[in-house]
């Protein structure tokens, strides 16, 4: 037991005030002037009597309230075993162990086991432990756990993961953990390889002052070799009828040696390519790497698995480097036209189109009367420029190709028209012409950039849609249903969106051609006209690779929405179920690195690989000085020895921590209360009836 | 005459309300119609000069006593009733010791006489009484012989006595005996710190002259019920003697005493015919009254 202010031990002497109320009963200054001491002259007393304790049990509470209130302000401190549970060098210890790819490295992870048994070895009686591992995340495995073969047992279970270091979150977990810890010697023990780019001085933590900070580097040599595959490249096109893969890599090696004839491989679908052989200088030659450039290969089949490889060495996540790859087939647009249509009225459109590339657009020009059913076996988009839909059952059909995932592009002209009652299909109906020839045409005064159709042009260069004068239009009255994505400076609408099914509908108001506005010949046209086809189409790039701990969205991979239970293998064979979230989207964590395999749980169900990819920046495994760490963790930067933690600050935060000042004024209070109810328990029963009056 | 209940509709008043009023007459007006209305006017009506009411003739009434100037007017017969004229005498003996000044709250108990002693005697003097007083501490003081004018100068006199010195009973009323002639009622009105005996030896004096006595004991709540805390010195009013006392290890023997006193008192004065009113100056004074005349009345009636 310990005193924070034992100055206040003074305030005991008041402990005489009760002594003197009690034995000497103070008298009042002012005598009480009194009608006639007839009766009370005839009351025998002793002043002796004076001289006793009149009542011991109030005595003996005032007394005991008084010394415990000085007490209190002495704010006493428990060190050794007492009723609140506080043990003399009893300890929070919390220890963090590093589980990113890199203590993957050589022995690093097993010597990291190795130190994190030590520390559960040095346990005492009354300590406890919390075991948390982290990589860019961390996680709470045991929490102020008093047992140390289960924290052993659980040690013995970790294994180095494909994610990165970061030792911020670790740290805040420990600092939460020691925040609320009762117990009076903190302690933290970090485990790890302390890669550089671990930790920044901007991390936001501070441990609780007297906190004890103890590293244990398992980094080993600081000369460790590594040699990677950094980055992959992957360059489609397509050939004749066929599409083609070039894989280009860049290999480095960060070793003090260099290395002759590394063999680099390429394989898909666990079948191998080509080896390309490749010499690399020592990590600090400046010929430490190399590119590889494989040869073209036909991409035949869609989700082909393809992977770089080279031979293992100490850290093996990055000797290969995982990627999907599927043939990108072209866009198929079908654009009608109306008989009598002017001249080059698609040409602006169809030139636009012809451009892109990876992938490409075929563009069809037909006349609406020309139209048969099978115009529209693989298509992509069909585009109504200025004509009336094909009536009866291809009106039909084009309905059903939309709803079935197809887009269709309405540009209205002048010779546009709909069918009555079917304008549900374009989200609204529109008008005749509005002319605004008569000032210097309309522009687009609204563009909802948010939209994916105009994603390309959110940046200050993206695109100048402020340029095109529209002197023409077809004002357009969107339904409910139509989303508004554009309008023209008078308010006008210029292009709506309508879900169709699993297609949508664009309504351009505002003509594709030359005829109604110098729109086709601004620079902006045709990045917009592919936007606005690739956005028609649904198909979205899908990334070839990701990264260890992405969040991606199924949706993104191709993996069916309907899909009613989703479930996805991991690299290492693990089973995740890929639940909805409150808006119905399915996101995945990637934790591994490998081939996912995402699939319906229904038996024989086809999966879809996702490749990932552990970051190469945890790779670089350059060193930092852990006193840095500790430096920046501790107010004194006293928590590396722990030895040098002075006395008093660790006093403070143990009465901080044990409040006994908080109990003993509850008891206090409680005295109080009691010495009320008897001392007024006690006035009640000395009153008597007083004496009857009247006639 | 209409009665009423004593204890349900008589509004009492506060004797410390009555204590900012600074005429002892206005006072006593206050007291005396206050519940003399519900009381009775005067208890005979007979012969006299004050006219009262009218009562239609009834035979077997005395012919002398028909008004023959309303038969004139309304040519029947009514009788003439007028108020009785009793003519006794009534004196107030007060005591101003230094006791009687004491008071714990906002009004003392020689203030409290005062108001009781107006009162009474207001009352009386509307019975045609004739009134008096004496003050006396241990000899008397003031005294105002009975008379039918004399209320003024009692009122005044009353009005300006001063409590200061010791008190004894016996000597001031052996000479209010020898001064008061004739029968009559006389009020005393003291703290009566004496001995029992002694008071009644004293009182008895008055008794046997031929006086109605009736005895007003007035003390202090503080004084019934002791209810001091503190450890104190206790200091005697009248004689300035001093005495550290511990009131919570006291109050219960003083609580034995005082009643032990009031017991010895009533028993006293009941053996000898003379009426005793202890009075808790905290009580409502019209209710003293009012109680006490009620029990009077009836004490009239049955004896």
């Amino acid at each position: 037991m310990g005193l924070l202010a034992p100055a206040f031990l003074v305030g005991l002497a008041a402990i005489a005030v009760p002594i003197v109320v009690h034995l000497f009963h103070r008298h009042r200054k002012d005598p009480i002037r009194f009608p006639s001491l007839m009766f009370l002259e005839r009351i025998p007393f002793r002043t002796v009597r004076r001289q006793t304790l009149r009542n011991p049990l109030l005595f003996a509470l005032r007394v005991l309230a008084l010394v415990l209130l000085v007490g209190a302000f002495a704010r006493p401190v428990l060190t050794g075993v007492g009723a609140l549970g506080s043990e003399e060098g009893a300890r929070e210890i919390v220890v963090l162990i590093d589980r990113s790819y890199s203590m993957a490295h050589g022995d690093r992870f097993e010597r990291a086991q190795a130190e994190a048994r030590t520390v559960v070895d040095g346990f005492r009686s009354g300590d406890a432990i919390t075991l948390v591992s982290f990589d860019s995340d961390a996680q709470i495995l045991e929490r102020s756990s008093t047992q140390p073969a289960r924290v052993r047992a659980t040690v013995d279970t970790l294994a180095a993961g494909s994610a990165v270091t970061r030792l911020g979150p670790a740290l805040k977990v420990a600092q939460s953990v020691l925040d609320q810890s009762p117990r009076a010697g903190l302690e933290v023990v970090v485990v790890s390889d302390f890669q550089s780019g671990a930790w920044s001085a901007t991390e936001d933590v501070l441990l609780p002052p007297g906190t004890r900070v103890v590293t244990r580097d398992v980094a080993g040599d600081a000369t460790a070799s590594n040699v990677m595959i950094a980055t992959v490249s992957v360059e489609q096109s397509e050939s004749g009828n066929r599409e083609t893969a070039v894989v280009s890599a860049r290999i480095v090696n960060d070793g003090p040696n260099e290395i002759q004839r590394l063999p680099v491989r390429l394989s898909l679908d666990g079948q191998a390519l080509e080896t390309v052989e490749v010499d690399l200088g020592a990590g600090d030659s400046g010929d430490q790497t190399a590119a590889v450039r494989f040869q073209p290969f036909v991409l035949a089949r869609v989700d082909a698995r393809a992977t770089v490889s080279i031979r293992s060495d100490d850290l093996s996540v990055d000797d290969a480097f995982h990627m999907v790859l599927t043939p990108e087939a072209g866009f198929s647009v079908l654009v009608l036209e109306p008989d009598g249509a002017r001249p080059q009225q698609s040409f602006f459109l169809a030139r636009a189109l012809s451009i892109g590339s990876e992938p490409g657009f075929d563009v069809d020009v037909k006349r609406t009367r020309a139209f048969q059913l099978s115009d529209l076996d693989a298509r992509s988009v069909v585009v109504l420029n200025g004509t009336a839909p094909p009536s009866g059952a291809a009106f039909d059909a084009l309905v059903q190709f939309v709803e079935n995932g197809g887009g269709l592009l309405v540009a209205l002209d002048e010779r546009s028209a709909w069918p009555n009652g079917d304008a549900a299909v374009l989200g609204g109906s529109f008008g005749s012409p509005v002319s605004r020839s008569e000032s210097r045409g309309g522009a687009l005064g609204f563009i909802d950039f948010g939209h994916p159709a105009f994603e390309l042009f959110q940046t200050t260069r993206g695109g100048d849609f402020t340029g095109a004068r529209f002197f023409r239009y077809r004002p357009f009255a969107p339904d409910s249903t139509a989303d508004v994505l554009a309008r023209f400076d008078d308010g006008a609408v210029a292009l709506t969106e309508t879900r169709r099914g699993a297609g949508r509908v664009l309504v351009w108001a505002g003509g594709i051609d030359s005829f109604w506005s110098d729109f086709p010949v601004q620079a902006v046209y045709l990045p917009f006209m592919q936007s606005l086809v690739r956005h028609l189409s649904g198909r979205s790039a899908r990334p070839t690779q990701h990264v260890v701990g992405e969040l991606v969205d199924v949706a993104v991979l191709g993996v069916g929405s309907d899909e009613r239970d989703l479930i996805a293998l991991s690299p290492r064979g693990g089973e995740v179920r890929i639940l909805p979230d409150t808006s119905g989207a399915r996101y995945l964590r990637l934790a591994e690195h490998g081939y996912y395999e995402i699939r319906s749980d229904q038996a024989g169900a086809v999966g879809t690989p996702v490749a990932v990819n552990a970051d190469r920046a945890e790779s670089n495994l350059t060193g930092m000085d852990p006193a840095e760490l500790v430096t920046a963790l501790t107010p004194t930067g006293d928590g590396a020895g722990g030895a040098a933690a002075t006395t008093r600050l660790d006093l403070e935060e143990r009465e901080r921590r044990q409040s006994v000042w908080r109990y003993l004024l509850w008891v206090v209070l409680a005295l109080l209360m009691l010495e009320t109810l008897i001392s007024n328990q006690m006035m009640r029963s000395t009153r008597v009836a007083p004496v009857r009056t009247g006639g | 005459m209409a009665t009423r209940s004593a204890g349900t509709a008589v509004r009492f008043i506060d004797p410390i309300a009555l204590q900012r009023i600074r005429s002892l007459e206005l006072v006593a007006r206050t007291v005396v119609d206050g519940f003399i209305t519900g009381l009775h006017r005067s208890p005979y009506l007979g012969f006299s000069t004050d006219f009262a009411e009218h009562r239609p003739y009834q035979p077997g009434d005395d012919i002398r006593r028909i008004d023959w100037r309303l038969y004139g007017r309304t040519d029947r017969y009514y009788l003439k009733l007028f108020e009785a004229e009793t003519n006794a005498n009534f004196a107030v003996l007060l005591d101003v010791s230094g006791s009687m000044g004491f008071g714990s709250k906002d009004i003392s108990k020689i203030d409290y006489a005062r108001l009781l002693a107006a009162s009474l005697t207001y009352f009386s003097s509307r019975q045609r009484d004739r009134v008096g007083l004496f003050t006396f501490r241990d000899q008397v003081v003031d005294y105002v012989p009975p008379s039918a004018k004399h209320l003024d100068t009692v009122l005044h006199t009353i009005a300006r006595v001063e409590c200061t010195g010791p008190g004894q009973l016996q000597p001031p009323l052996e000479r209010a005996a020898n001064l008061l002639k004739r029968s009559g009622i006389v009020v005393l009105l003291s703290d009566l710190y004496e001995d029992p005996d002694e008071v009644i030896g004293a009182v008895n004096q008055l008794r046997f002259s031929g006086q109605d006595v009736i005895v007003f004991h007035l003390l202090d709540p503080a004084e019934l019920e002791f209810t001091y805390d503190a450890p104190s010195s206790f200091e005697d009013l009248e004689t300035g003697e001093r005495l550290p006392i511990v009131p919570e290890k006291h109050r219960l023997r003083y609580h034995g005493l005082i009643a032990d006193h009031v017991t010895a008192l009533t028993d006293r004065f009941a053996r000898n015919r003379i009426d005793y009113v202890l009075v808790n100056i905290g009580e409502p004074l019209d209710r003293v009254l009012f109680d006490f005349l009620l029990a009077r009345h009836r004490g009239l009636q049955t004896t």
